[in-house]
């Protein structure tokens, strides 16, 4: 099942080999440490870049963060979950 | 590799008419591209069946399926069905958005693969390319040795793909496009197929005729009226014939039954020179309201002109595209006074053959897909002709042109006609790629 979700997150992220990497973000109150991320693309959004990654943390679900450079914001845009 | 048995229908004298000495291309087809994406970004999707949807609705309701993964392809689901008969068929099954940024990303990631391997790729979709090999294998001696080494070539592609972006690919490879493109659709998924030039007339003797690319549901009736039911009957049918029933078309399409397709692979920035604009929009159970078929055609009359003006062209001859229940589709023409780039010209045009055509009394059954297209083109550089109209009425000139401004700095959704608010699904954003 797929909730899309749209909000504002507070992700840390490290930047390394010229790559952006999120290694966790907080939602809701709550702390997801990423455990894995699974797949990642990049789009443009008129002249802003934006980049997508699916990650997962220490349960089944999958969350979509995308990281937007217009405004430097980091969003959780949908999760897949079981049912 | 598949392992094809000699039929020897076609005569092995006539194997000198079939094409292909020479050249070597291998087309790419990506298995169940969409869906395939999705089950490696998301574990919970892998080995089940899952439906990716182009739908506006947030819980995918309706819409239409974009592409269904091999695990649902058992319950007889296809790209182009609806949701809701999906949903109806297999309702075990996951439903999710299609995410075309992401596809054409992966896409972008592909092309750079194959462009490792051949110097001239052409995409062909979003899930296909072309690569011609012939340069590439330049080094190897003519006949068996050269196609063996395309087949390594085929493997090694097939290989950097699963192992750099986690998909699976089917690879065939022949002398020309349309063999190449025949020989992948033989073994999915994951399937490699060579198919050589002496191998032609018996692999391609005993297909089905509507095998050939270009052979449509009426193209196939029309055959079967002829008698014409294998690409081996089409091929023994003498070529005058062919040119005089269908024209051009019959022509190609002879010439396709031989395995003969001349055509280049053109890299991607060499395409020809672009023919026509246009968008069509399937209409989930279909509709008879004017009404909304008009803001339909608004919208994608919308985001034809973008692009037009994206890529600095002119339109002067605007067409409406119908199809009515599932079965009749037909188009209607207009030719405009003057080139424009604009909506609403292209509107009022578009929308007046509409009018008549809703009052001409054909519609026994609702409308299930409205399409406009924008012909007979001009670069925006050779000129537009400025008429009185214009110079006494620029607005919607300049207002077009703040809408461009606003849509390339935030992106297509940033702003949308109101009628086209609510539950109208088309956005710029999903179309003025």
């Amino acid at each position: 099942m797929v909730t899309l979700v749209e909000e504002p997150v507070d992700v840390s992220a490290v930047f390394r080999g010229g790559r952006l990497r999120p290694t966790a973000f907080l939602w809701r109150g709550r702390k997801y440490d990423i455990r894995r991320v699974l797949g990642s693309y990049r789009a443009l959004k008129g002249r802003y870049l934006e980049l997508y990654y699916s990650v997962m943390s220490d349960n089944p679900e999958v969350y979509e963060l995308r990281f937007s450079t217009e405004g430097m914001s980091w969003s959780l845009v949908r999760v897949h979950s079981e049912g | 590799m598949t392992q094809y048995v000699m039929h020897g229908l076609l005569r092995s004298a006539d194997q000198g008419r079939t094409a292909g000495e020479g050249r070597c291309v291998l087309h790419l087809d990506m298995d169940a591209y969409f869906a395939s994406v999705e089950q490696r970004d998301v574990p919970l999707y892998r080995n089940r069946p899952l439906i990716v949807c182009h739908t506006s609705s947030d819980f995918c309701s309706h819409g239409v399926v974009a592409t269904a993964s091999y695990e649902a392809r058992p319950w007889g689901i296809k790209a182009g069905m609806s949701v809701w008969e999906a949903r109806s068929r297999c309702p075990n099954a996951c439903f999710v958005h299609a995410d075309i940024p992401k596809y054409l990303d992966n896409a972008r990631r592909i092309l750079r693969i194959c462009e490792r391997r051949s110097h001239r790729v052409e995409v062909f979709s979003i899930d296909e390319a072309f690569a011609d090999l012939t340069t590439t294998l330049q080094p190897h001696p003519p006949g068996r040795e050269r196609w063996e080494a395309a087949l390594e070539v085929g493997r090694g592609l097939k290989e950097d793909i699963r192992r750099e972006l986690g998909l699976s690919a089917s690879v065939g490879i022949g002398p020309n496009k349309l063999v190449a493109k025949m020989a992948s659709e033989f073994q999915k998924p994951d399937g490699l197929t060579l198919v050589r030039p002496e191998q032609l007339p018996d692999i391609l003797a005993p297909m089905a005729v509507d095998k050939l690319v270009g052979v449509g549901r009426r193209m196939r009736r029309n055959f079967r009226a002829m008698g014409i039911e294998t690409i081996g009957d089409l091929a023994r049918t003498p070529r005058e014939v062919m040119e005089w029933k269908f024209g051009v078309i019959g022509r190609l399409l002879w010439r396709a039954a031989w395995g003969q397709d001349d055509s280049p692979v053109v890299r991607s920035g060499e395409s020809h020179e672009i023919k026509s604009f246009g968008h069509s929009l399937s209409l989930r159970g279909g509709s008879g309201d004017l009404g909304y078929l008009e803001n339909t055609l608004l919208g994608l009359v919308d985001a034809v002109t973008r692009r037009m003006r994206r890529d600095g062209y002119l339109g002067k001859t605007a067409s409406l595209r119908l199809r009515v229940g599932y079965s009749m589709g037909y188009g209607r023409a207009v030719t405009l006074e003057e080139y424009t780039d604009l909506s609403s010209p292209i509107y009022k045009a578009a929308r007046e053959l509409l009018r008549r055509e809703a009052s001409s009394g054909l519609w026994k059954e609702p409308v299930t897909t409205v399409g406009v297209s924008v012909s007979q083109l001009r670069r925006r550089g050779e000129g537009k002709q400025i008429t009185i109209w214009d110079c006494l009425d620029p607005r919607e000139e300049k207002l077009t042109a703040a809408l461009d401004a606003l849509r390339d700095r935030y992106g297509e959704g940033v702003v949308t006609r109101a009628s086209l608010l609510g539950g109208f699904a088309i956005s710029g954003m999903n179309l003025a790629r």
